[in-house]
């Protein structure tokens, strides 16, 4: 299976880094940025045709709305989150608890992206029963146990479909 | 209270993708790094204590260029046999810097290995692990470090510069006048840390020539060669000149502080 994380960068990484092991030592795949090379394309681009090859979306929000590509109000976690809806990617949201360590300087002093951040917030938290985690240990096990659940409904409606 | 010398890290979970929802979680212990050269980036190592050497993903480590001796030299790991060597401190879960392990050997992973452990680096025995102690606890899916207090990190520097037992008695013995014999001293202690070491790869039989050569090659400052040569003069007249000839307080001073630069130049070298 193939799980596409979408999370922003700077904050993240350690995080990113640990569910990348976990993820890959249980026999998926991760795809991340962390795995682009070089390439004569747009980064969004690059995202967004890395996103239409996978079988599950992974979405990590932090405290930071991350950058946008060039002329887009939306940041690269929100568009590729988007793009998972419209190609209908099954979603496995996780969002930072209020009551992680975060460190001095990781949040946006600039009000417009702090509302973005709570708009996209808003609409993960409408659409999903989501998730949230403190450490990177428990953001990477709350991932495997979703990708267990997901299965599990998967098995049971081929089983369903069998069936009928 | 928590041991300045043990640290708690959760272990990481992994699935087995064919297991019914019935089936076990497994775990696997991980524990945050930094390499020496790549300061921003954190790590996740694997640790298996089956493993007798460390490894490290060639890739990531010529990405990384990890080993700073090749970064001069313009060398790829490619070309290189099989291990390299660099720092690796341990982070605590908070991810401040908690030990610092000098020049750890890391082995190249093989193709076999990467796809079995994920990890840019898996940490082994021999080098590592040896100098910690590790306790699983399964129920509450811990691993407990325990470490030694010489490897603990410390941010701040030491007031003084540490500098070998052979020079800092040669300087107490200018300091009480006596530069003849503390010249003599200055040279045989500075070549005997220049042995041990392991800085300037010399045989224990070199003569002085090599001495001189290597010093020069590890310093590689043409500036410095003259303050070198000088150095080597005073030695050469503590043992072999005659009392008509004394070596003068100046001259004896200038000797200990091109002695104390070399030995700065080549602790920021190693």
């Amino acid at each position: 299976m193939r799980l596409f994380v979408s999370s922003t960068y700077r904050q993240l990484a350690s995080y990113r880094e640990v569910m990348r092991l976990a993820i890959e030592k249980s026999g998926y795949t991760f795809l991340g940025m962390e795995y682009f090379s070089a390439q004569d394309a747009p980064p969004l681009n690059v995202c967004l045709q890395e996103l239409e090859t996978a079988d599950v979306y992974v979405g990590v929000l932090g405290t930071l709305y991350g950058s946008s590509p060039p002329g887009e109000e939306l940041s690269y976690t929100e568009l590729e989150y988007r793009r998972a809806r419209e190609l209908t990617i099954p979603c496995i949201i996780l969002v930072i608890s209020e009551e992680a360590l975060i460190p001095v300087g990781s949040f946006d002093s600039d009000p417009n992206r702090n509302g973005k951040l709570h708009d996209f917030q808003t609409l993960v938290m409408a659409n999903h029963t989501i998730d949230r985690f403190c450490t990177e240990h428990e953001a990477a096990w709350k991932v495997l146990a979703a990708l267990r659940v997901q299965e599990t409904r998967r098995r049971e409606m081929a089983n369903h479909g069998a069936v009928l | 209270m928590t041991s300045k010398l043990s640290r708690n890290y959760e272990l990481l979970p992994t699935l087995d993708p064919n297991a019914t929802p019935l089936s076990p979680s497994a775990y696997f212990p991980a524990i945050p790094i930094q390499l020496v050269n790549t300061v921003s980036d954190v790590v996740f190592a694997t640790i298996d204590v089956s493993l007798q050497v460390s490894l490290v993903d060639r890739d990531f480590a010529e990405k990384m260029q990890l080993d700073s001796s090749l970064k001069d030299q313009n060398v790829k790991l490619s070309d290189q046999s099989g291990y390299m060597r660099t720092t690796i401190i341990v982070l605590e879960p908070s991810l401040q810097p908690w030990l610092k392990f000098p020049r750890v050997p890391l082995g190249f992973m093989s193709s076999a290995r990467k796809i079995q452990d994920p990890s840019k680096v898996v940490l082994g025995y021999k080098s590592f692990l040896a100098y910690l102690r590790l306790a699983i606890d399964f129920p509450k899916r811990t691993i407990t470090l325990t470490g030694q207090k010489r490897f603990l990190f410390s941010e701040t520097p030491p007031s003084k510069p540490l500098i070998p037992s052979g020079i800092a008695e040669a300087e107490d013995l200018i300091k009480v006048g006596s530069y003849t014999s503390g010249c003599a001293l200055l040279v045989a202690g500075l070549e005997q840390w220049l042995l041990q070491s392991e800085v300037t790869l010399l045989p224990s039989s070199a003569s002085a020539e090599d001495f001189q050569q290597g010093i020069r090659h590890l310093t590689g400052d043409l500036s410095f060669a003259h303050d070198i040569d000088e150095m080597y003069r005073l030695r050469n007249l503590a043992i072999h000149g005659t009392q008509s000839d004394p070596i003068t307080e100046v001259e004896a001073r200038a000797a200990l502080a091109t002695a104390k630069r070399i030995i700065r130049k080549a602790k920021r070298i190693d």
